[in-house]
């Protein structure tokens, strides 16, 4: 039967393709395609599951680290945010699942629950700044810190991957407010640059 | 000549040299139609004094002419309205604080048919009429008119008064301007770019703190700007300044913000700033914000706010003209203005014996300084006598004389004579008050102090250092001001654990207080002419007033300043408040310490709703969320509606076809056929954990830890106090994994709720909640052909009826879609929910669609799945509770058996089981045409006397197409033991009589759910 039935359609984007900005500001654009599983389990229990599935669950609180093909989010005490390229998802899942056995862990997917936009340029600080209440000059936000906060009205996922670019995860139907919002205040940085001093 | 060139002012009050204005860019403009020309740098006051324009206002009560009194923030009367254009005017501005453009628009406000000629000035004339607290013992009646919103106070005195005594009109239409947010955090935010505030600055900035320094004006510099021939360390106060700036634009960790007003401080030092960006230019350009506003997250604060001046209070203050010296000296230094040619300066402080020299020497006539204390300081009154000024000390002042304008004086001088002195302008010097709104904001303590007769910061406040005037040195020389804000920045590098580059003394001048004889208390206004002094210029508030609030038997200044409105203008008394006290305190024989301030309250000077919600509008105002399906739904010619923040698509009419059309259409397809329905705003949350059946046991009230795997459950959840709050679907997946469906409305609250129970009661559980709303796009199948629809499209799910039963549920693909199956029902019908990951949820919804287009079916909207579930007498939590309902009373299972859960021991308490609680039951009107309006009151009685409490409302009213006849659910006391009756529905347009029946109008067996 299932020889019969048309090929699997392919998946839509949260946010159709979104390229807005002015260089000299920002500019946005969809993120990468990708895979996210949300992982809760007690500190104990992180580091067996580490080390059975070779992700580093260690570091700091709101931090990021970049494993081959998956980066592993670390938001709270018990709280791992995954992404990983689209392909990962499968085995992703089942490498963390086996390791996690029967143990006491909470693996979900949740890859089409989010999308992304990467914001990068001269003056993303300012820009991002427009909604976000949270300190984001380098000395205080570095690269590869990640949190969870609010960006206006709209709950995101930050993550800083370079100096001048940030990773935004955004829930799937908020993402077209994010996308308007980061655009507006592009539009008024640029124009406040522009204006005579 | 002078008129072609110049505009009808002909900028005759005009210096030949002097100030920063450019006078190689003349700015020309307008007020109240007429032509004028300024310079640039000029603020709509300084140039309409240029052109001699004083009268610039009618007052707010008695409409009587009023002038400009200030050069700066605190202008109580120049309140002026520009015009942009049509869409875009702005009401209320401060002349004094405007910066003049070419082409700019400004009109006068508060007057009719002109500011020369007023009716409304037949107030002033009537002002006996009119004593404090006048609308409070006029207003009162009559009786007949009603009372309260519909009362003769709101329908007609309000309005009448309201436009009678007005401010600007505020803009009808949308503000087409754009405005702009920022968040920032420092180190150091310095409020005030005067002196001490660049001096502090520049310390902290040296000291390698992250400084923000913020400045009202159009360019830092705060009283240097009017104070050319000041030394700073021996330097030329103008050259320091440069430098001073420079030096701090070349720190990359320094903020410079002009235009900028810190308005409001708010808990944990985070503070609000407004940045005007464009209504300085003549041409905004389009998309460019008019203004930004800054939230401030600074660790320490220095408060270099200054210190504002305050008139005095003598009959006839208020005329054109009659204004305040120190605001004279920077006109004439700062603008290049003279206020007039032949001035009289009224002091209780030695600097307006040094304003008057000034003055003299700039080519002012100073016909006398009436000095209202006994004496002066010794070196003020020898400057004053070398500029050949005439001194009279001990005096006071009997009035003004003149109409539009000042034009005399009348003084009663220590010997007892009396003396009228010809003056175009009257310069007031009352001591000047330093600015601590911040301060006070920020819950610093403000004690009075008699030597400056004003209100001192008293106590240090943690992470708030004050510099310069705003500490009291008012009268200090330059080089105090310096110092005590280079000892601030100190202050705040030694508070963040910083230290300075370098050692600064700390100002011993600090401590240099002026002389005690320097500023004494306002001098009494003789009892008659109380009702011409005025105290609250913007609110017209006399000193008579005061006095009379104080004889009726006010105390408090609190209640004293409501009575009579004194402070409560938009300038909140800047001018005012510390001369009201000191008048009431001299009516009540208390000391002005005793009696205490009133509130300071943000905002400093009013802030544009615009900058407040900056980007929040439009679109933007609050995410507008869309299904994955929304797109599909909508090429159908979908019509939506707002469920919470979802767009929903609420029915599918077909050409020519009503929403009464369309809804029934759709109704009947699912009842005889098959509908396909969008349910992907359902909140979902995952649980999983070894814990996770024993964590959803406590908190619905249905058991779920008995659930087996691969079976749903429906499940109500309480709160604490019995009440229903959620309902849903509970799904075991596996022994640890479940898949929880709440309302669309209830989804982030439930997650909430389950969170907190899961972290401060049970935090012994191991289980986690993870929302996965967005993950599933759900497409609902329901009705009797369902199952054929269905089965084409999946795989690796077996659809037999005893198989996937109701309310089970299975994992496959559908499409070729890994899905999670459900076999459940909010339609009564045979019923499927498949959920798909949300990137593939429009190709499943139009393939189903297609599927069910091709056996009669049809795509639904939340009409029909309301009407649906409504004749099955199924509850919507939010439509047919309200919060106050137990399961009981709506007729759900109550979790007898089960040991406890949330809510179940407020179930037992005796309120909860009295018989006449509210109970859902079913209503069908006697004629089956009427529906019923949802909320209508429900009576016993055809005709109950007027106060009868109704027993109950309708809380869900449709047309059912499958029963053709109306339905309704009703909440009713005692309701299910009243099955078979009759009761009423009072109307409008007369009583409809219904009967209480079940809430199950359609198959109440339920034989559907199971085909």
């Amino acid at each position: 039967m299932a020889e019969e039935m048309a090929d699997m359609p392919e998946p839509e984007r949260a946010l159709a393709g979104i390229a807005a900005g002015v260089a000299s500001v920002a500019l946005i654009e969809n993120g990468p395609a990708a895979a996210r599983i949300v992982l809760r389990c007690r500190p104990d229990v992180a580091s067996l599951l580490g080390a059975a599935s070779g992700l580093d669950l260690g570091g700091r609180i709101n931090t990021a680290r970049l494993a081959p093909g998956c980066a592993v989010l670390k938001l709270g005490p018990d709280e791992w945010l995954l992404i990983a390229e689209p392909e990962a998802d499968p085995w992703l899942g089942a490498r963390l699942g086996a390791a996690a056995g029967a143990g006491a862990v909470s693996i979900v997917d949740v890859s089409h629950a989010r999308g992304s936009l990467v914001v990068a340029g001269p003056s993303v600080e300012a820009v991002l700044a427009a909604g976000i209440a949270l300190p984001l000059t380098i000395d205080r936000f570095p690269v590869d810190r990640a949190t969870r906060t609010l960006l206006g009205k709209s709950e995101v996922v930050l993550w800083r991957r370079a100096p001048d670019r940030f990773h935004v995860e955004v829930g799937r139907s908020f993402l077209p407010y994010v996308a308007e919002f980061l655009s507006l205040a592009i539009a008024h940085e640029a124009a406040i640059a522009a204006l005579p001093r | 000549m002078i008129e072609d060139d110049k505009g009808p002012g002909g900028n005759r009050f005009r210096t030949a040299s002097g100030g920063r204005i450019d006078r190689s860019q003349p700015v020309r403009f307008t007020f109240d139609g007429r032509a004028y020309q300024g310079y640039a740098g000029d603020t709509l006051a300084s140039a309409l004094l240029a052109n001699g324009v004083h009268l610039v206002g009618r007052s707010f009560k008695y409409h009587r002419p009023r002038g400009i009194v200030a050069a700066g923030p605190e202008e109580p009367n120049a309140l002026v309205t520009v015009r942009r254009d049509w869409r875009r005017t702005t009401p209320n501005l401060r002349a004094t604080e405007v910066e003049i453009h070419d082409g700019l628009d400004a009109v006068s406000q508060n007057r009719f048919p002109s500011l020369r000629f007023d009716f409304g000035a037949l107030n002033d004339r009537l002002s006996p009429l009119f004593p404090a607290g006048f609308y409070y013992k006029t207003f009162m009646g009559p009786e007949r008119f009603g009372r309260g919103a519909s009362g003769a106070w709101a329908r007609i005195y309000e309005p009448v008064i309201r436009r009678m005594a007005g401010l600007g009109r505020a803009p009808v239409d949308g503000d087409t301007d754009s405005y702009a947010s920022r968040h920032a955090h420092c180190d150091v935010l310095v409020v005030g770019a005067g002196p001490a505030g660049l001096a502090a600055a520049l310390a902290a900035a040296e000291g390698g703190a992250r400084v923000m320094l913020a400045d009202e004006q159009a360019e830092a510099g705060g009283s240097l700007l009017g104070a050319p021939d000041v030394m700073i360390g021996g330097e030329p106060a103008a050259d320091w300044r440069e430098g001073a700036l420079a030096r701090l634009m070349s720190f990359e960790t320094v903020t410079v913000l002009t235009r900028t007003t810190v308005f409001g401080a708010y808990p944990d030092h985070l503070f609000g700033l407004v940045e005007r960006l464009t209504d300085h230019l003549p041409d905004q350009g389009r998309g460019v914000p008019r203004e930004r506003l800054w939230q401030v997250r600074a660790r320490h604060v220095v408060l270099a706010t200054g210190a504002l001046e305050r008139p005095l209070v003598f009959p006839g203050n208020d005329r054109p003209g009659v204004m305040l010296a120190g605001a004279a000296a920077t006109y004439l230094h700062r603008y290049g203005v003279l206020v007039g040619t032949r001035s009289v300066v009224v002091t209780t402080t030695d600097s307006g014996y040094r304003i008057a020299a000034d003055l003299a020497e700039h080519g002012v006539r100073i016909e006398a300084i009436a000095d209202l204390r006994g004496r002066a300081g010794e070196a003020a009154e020898a400057a004053a006598r070398a500029a050949g000024i005439p001194i009279h000390g001990g005096v006071s002042v009997l009035g003004t004389g003149g109409r539009l304008r000042v034009s005399s004086i009348r003084l009663a001088l220590r010997d007892g004579r009396r003396e009228r002195l010809e003056a175009d302008s009257v310069l007031m010097s009352g001591g000047r008050s330093p600015t601590l709104h911040l301060f006070s904001q920020l819950r610093g303590r403000l004690v009075w102090d008699a030597r400056h007769h004003a209100f001192l910061a008293q106590d240090p406040l943690g992470g708030v250092s004050l510099a310069g005037a705003a500490t009291g040195l008012v009268e200090a020389p330059v080089d105090d001001a310096f110092e005590s804000g280079t000892a601030a920045g100190v202050q705040a590098l030694a508070a963040l654990g910083m230290s300075g580059v370098g050692t600064v003394a700390l100002g011993a001048s600090m401590q240099s207080l002026p002389p005690a004889d320097s500023v004494v208390p306002v001098a009494p206004v003789a009892r008659h002419l109380e009702a011409a002094s005025f105290i609250d210029f913007q609110n017209d508030v006399t000193a008579k007033d005061l006095r009379l609030a104080a004889q009726e038997g006010f105390r408090s200044i609190e209640h004293i300043k409501r009575y009579t409105t004194t402070g409560m203008a938009t300038d909140q008394g800047k001018t005012s408040n510390v001369n009201a006290l000191s008048h009431v305190s001299g009516v009540l024989g208390r000391p002005v310490g005793d009696i205490g301030h009133t509130t300071f309250r943000a905002p400093y000077t009013p802030v544009t709703f615009g900058a407040l919600a900056a980007e929040c509008r439009g679109t933007l105002f609050d995410p507008v969320r869309l299904t994955p399906i929304d797109p599909a739904a909508r090429e159908r010619g979908a019509i939506f509606e707002a469920v919470g923040p979802w767009q929903r698509a609420r029915y599918f009419p077909k050409p020519g076809e009503t929403m009464h059309q369309a809804v029934a259409r759709e109704c009947l397809a699912v009842r005889t056929s098959v509908g396909v329905f969008d349910a992907s705003t359902l909140g979902k949350i995952e649980v999983v954990g070894p814990d996770a059946a024993t964590f959803l046991d406590r908190m619905y009230v249905n058991a779920i830890a008995s659930l087996p795997v691969g079976r749903s459950r429906y499940a109500i959840l309480l709160n604490e106090a019995g009440f229903v709050i959620d309902d849903g679907i509970v799904s075991r997946l596996s022994d640890v994994r479940f898949h929880v469906t709440t309302t669309t409305t209830g989804a982030a609250r439930v997650l909430a709720h389950m969170e907190d129970y899961l972290q401060t009661e049970f935090p012994e559980l191991r289980c986690w909640l993870t929302s996965v709303t967005e993950q599933w796009a759900v497409v609902a199948v329901q009705g009797p052909r369902a199952r054929a629809v269905l089965a084409p499209l999946v795989e690796d799910v077996d659809l037999a009826p005893d198989v996937l039963v109701h309310m089970a549920q299975t994992e496959g693909r559908v499409l070729g879609v890994p899905a999670r199956v459900f076999r459940v029902s909010f339609t009564g019908e045979l019923g499927y929910e498949i959920n798909v990951p949300a990137g593939y949820g429009r190709a499943v919804w139009s393939a189903l669609l297609s599927a069910a287009e091709r056996v009669g079916g049809t795509a639904y909207g939340t009409e029909a799945m309301h009407v649906l579930r409504a004749e099955k007498g199924y509850i919507i939590v939010g439509q047919d509770s309200d919060g106050t309902l137990t399961p009981r009373d709506l007729g759900l299972p109550v979790g007898e058996r089960k040991a406890d859960f949330v809510g179940k021991r407020s179930l037992s308490r005796s309120d909860m089981l009295v018989t006449d609680r509210p109970q859902l039951v079913g209503l069908e009107t006697e004629d089956g045409r009427v529906v019923l309006e949802e909320g209508a009151q429900i009576t016993r009685d055809s005709a109950p006397a007027v106060g009868t409490h109704a027993v109950g409302h309708v809380t869900s009213a449709y047309h059912s197409a499958v029963l053709g006849r109306s339905i309704a659910l009703a909440v009713i006391e005692g309701g299910r033991a009243h099955l078979g009756e009759t009761f009423h529905v009072p109307m409008p347009s007369g009583v409809i009589r219904v009967k209480v029946v079940s809430p199950a109008f359609y198959d109440p067996k339920g034989g559907r759910l199971h085909g």
